[in-house]
């Protein structure tokens, strides 16, 4: 019996002493991992991010200057920045930042990151894009963390693919593109109670999660070797080909949004990729549309497809081009199915026309709003706008109205060019020709059948079946509408554009009537329209008179 | 006075009974599996539409099977036996409606216009009260795939919209 307290007191001295081994062990275990993983990662907006970079690099500046996926320009590979992505990263004395961007060649499963590197003075820019696997997107849409499965692409300033991996369970599998850069990639933990561990570690209980990437480049200089021997004209990314292969660290961060699957979305943007078709989105706009800055429109979005059209084809053309739009800073009513991208001063022109527009006009364009309406429309400017005749031949013009039937909604483009060169009253002009064709196509294709609509079918329909060389659209837009148009522009001078009125009318004494007439047949006496061929020589030369006595008089500008 | 209106109706059936003869009438037939149909929408007045674009020679094209209440100038509707549908896919009046339109491919707006002015269309004349009024119509129908297993097979006439995709 004495025996056994010497017994038992000795079994309890060697478990305490294996316990303080494997606590040493942990604890030892710990610092060195602690020593390893000293990783910072915090968001930053975009204009800590401008004040953060300072490169010479014309994609980066580029991408600095504009904001939120504005257009950079139309041949750079990059054309956006989300601004909401922006990622600081702090490790081991490097610091990279990382933001989504768009790309002209973004499709619907991949994104793509850029990432710039600051060491001392020299800032390196990267493009990664990744091709999550099915099983990875699935993971994400559950919420399910696990390493990253799929491909990693390092692509140059062009968009041409440098170097490719295959990741399988945050490994690196193969490497399928000639270089003289190996690639490697890591996966970079953090566990969810905020120790830097790595997945598995005993404490981390409530499981880790992937904060970044830590990809590595080891470029070797090329066949015969030497670092002066590197065939690389552009080392970047790498360390620039050393000779014995220097290394180079960057850290990248993947998305915290789930990407498109099939499974139960539990949040919008997996409710908008599952209401509308796989691709109808663009690519870039699906990205755009997954920042928290764009919840509101996400919800505007989901109601007008879903509750407010039952999910209807055209409620889903309306919402893809709205929401582009929106991208491209474009106004968009979904109530009234409006979407307004025009710019500068036609857009100043437009919005006078209809504050201030007579009942034609305000008229003409309530066809277009509000819940009975059947088309909608999108009016955009652009920087240049032409029109293909029937015999293939080019033409700059003012404007363009198009519809087809795959949509309800008719787009009218006006060249900013255009507007910016010609006269005020003359841009009016343009807005107003553009929505008449509108209304045109309205007339034409609607469902309603009403008085109204059957006569105007029937001049379209007579000019269409009998005379062919103008448009029917055009012989009707001169017969029914042409003194419309005149009434409209006198009005819209008078109330809208006092000064340049006054000015032209000699504060009233002269009568502009002839001159408003002139510019109404703008667009349409060139178009052998019967109306213009019909009228007396004597007429038209007071037309004309009319319009060279007061055009050159007449302002360039839209009063603000 | 009245033999002169007698006349006058007696001609208008002529024309009328000849330009609705069964063999002068094209028919087109649809899958509705395969071919996009629009207008499923029961209260719109537009019961089936179907559309060809061709950007590249600028035109739109929609064929619209129209039926309204208490509208004067409806489609018609009517139902065909099968060994008369046989006949007339004999007489090669019955096509599939995407051979048919294939060939407009290379058409440019003014002659496909032209072209189904002259081949299909006819004046539908009546009298409005004492008023004679004229309209066109289209000699063309829809007809399902599907429907022609049956023993009648209903054929939906349509009206023709054609207009240019761009204007400037």
């Amino acid at each position: 019996m004495k025996t056994l307290p010497k017994r038992v007191l000795l079994i309890i001295t060697i478990l305490f002493i294996l316990t303080s081994c494997e606590k040493e062990k942990l604890n030892s275990q710990r610092e060195e991992i602690g020593s390893k993983i000293e990783f910072n990662r915090k968001e930053i907006t975009f204009l800590e991010f401008q004040e953060k970079i300072n490169s010479k690099d014309k994609i980066l500046k580029k991408i600095l200057k504009n904001r939120d996926s504005k257009l950079i320009d139309s041949l750079d590979f990059v054309t956006g920045i989300d601004e909401s992505s922006i990622v600081e990263i702090q490790r081991n004395g490097i610091t990279t930042y990382t933001a989504r961007v768009y790309t002209k060649t973004d499709s619907i499963n991949d994104f793509t990151n850029l990432l710039v590197k600051n060491s001392g003075n020299e800032t390196e820019i990267h493009f990664f894009r990744y091709f999550p696997s099915e099983d990875y997107q699935m993971a994400m849409l559950n919420s399910i963390t696990q390493p990253f499965e799929g491909v990693i692409q390092s692509l140059d300033k062009d968009g041409y693919v440098k170097d490719e991996i295959v990741v399988i369970e945050g490994e690196t599998q193969s490497r399928s593109a000639p270089a003289q850069c190996t690639f490697s990639f890591d996966l970079v933990w953090r566990c969810n109670f905020g120790a830097n561990h790595p997945p598995g570690y005993p404490n981390c209980h409530g499981g880790s999660v992937v904060i970044g990437y830590n990809v590595r480049w080891t470029c070797t200089s090329g066949p015969g070797g030497g670092g002066s021997n590197n065939p690389d004209p552009n080392p970047n990314p790498g360390s620039g080909g050393s000779g014995d292969g220097g290394d180079d660290e960057c850290y990248d961060c993947l998305p915290t949004e789930p990407i498109p699957g099939e499974e139960e979305c539990t949040t919008s943007l997996c409710t908008l990729d599952t209401v509308l078709e796989p691709n109808a989105l663009e690519a870039g706009t699906r990205l755009w549309m997954s920042s928290q800055y764009r919840q509101a429109l996400l919800s505007d979005v989901l109601d007008f497809i879903i509750y407010e059209n039952d999910n209807s084809n055209e409620s889903k053309l309306f919402s893809i081009e709205g929401m582009e739009a929106e991208r491209n800073g474009g106004e968009v009513d979904f109530e009234d199915k409006i979407i307004n991208e025009l710019k500068g001063k036609e857009k100043c022109l437009d919005n006078l026309l209809k504050e201030s527009g007579n009942d034609f006009v305000k008229n003409m364009i309530a066809n277009f709003v509000g819940d009975d309406s059947e088309f909608g429309i999108n009016i955009k400017s652009k920087d240049n706008v032409y029109y293909t005749d029937e015999d293939g031949e080019i033409s700059e013009v003012s404007g363009i109205t198009k519809y087809s039937s795959d949509s309800n909604i008719i787009k009218i483009e006006i060249s900013t060019l255009k507007a910016n060169s010609r006269r005020a009253l003359q841009v009016t002009r343009t807005l107003l020709h553009e929505y008449i064709h509108a209304d045109i196509f309205r007339k034409v294709y609607s469902d309603s059948i009403n008085s109204e609509i059957e006569n105007f079918r029937k001049t379209y329909n007579d000019y269409k079946n009998t005379k062919f060389q103008p448009t029917a659209s055009h012989q009707t837009m001169a017969e029914l509408y042409l003194n419309s148009m005149k009434e409209a522009l006198k009005n819209f001078h008078r109330q809208a554009m006092v000064g340049d009125y006054n000015f032209l009318s000699n504060n009233g004494q002269n009568n502009l009537d002839d001159f408003y007439e002139a510019i109404a047949w703008q667009g349409l006496r060139n178009q052998n329209v019967d109306a213009w061929i019909n009228l007396s020589q004597d007429r038209k030369e007071e037309i004309d008179d009319a319009y060279q006595q007061y055009i050159f008089a007449a302002t360039y500008n839209c009063p603000n | 006075m009245k033999n002169y209106f007698l006349i006058i109706i007696l001609l208008f059936g002529v024309i009328n009974v000849y330009s609705q003869s069964v063999s002068n009438n094209l028919y087109l037939v649809i899958d509705q599996k395969n071919d996009t149909i629009l207008r499923e929408n029961p209260k719109s007045n537009t019961k089936i539409e179907y559309y060809q674009i061709n950007k590249k020679k600028n035109w739109n094209l929609s064929l619209r099977h129209i039926y309204s209440p208490n509208y004067v100038k409806n489609n018609y509707r009517y139902q065909l036996p099968s060994v008369m549908v046989e006949q007339l896919m004999n007489n090669g009046n019955v096509t599939d409606i995407k051979t048919f339109l294939k060939k407009f491919d290379k058409l440019s707006y003014k002659k496909l216009s032209q072209y189904l002015s002259i081949h299909y269309s006819y004046y539908y004349e009546y009298l409005d009260g004492h008023l004679k009024k004229t309209y066109k119509r289209y000699n063309i129908f829809l007809i399902f795939k599907s429907d022609l297993k049956n023993k009648y097979v209903p054929c939906y006439e349509v009206s023709l919209i054609l207009s240019r995709m761009v204007e400037m």
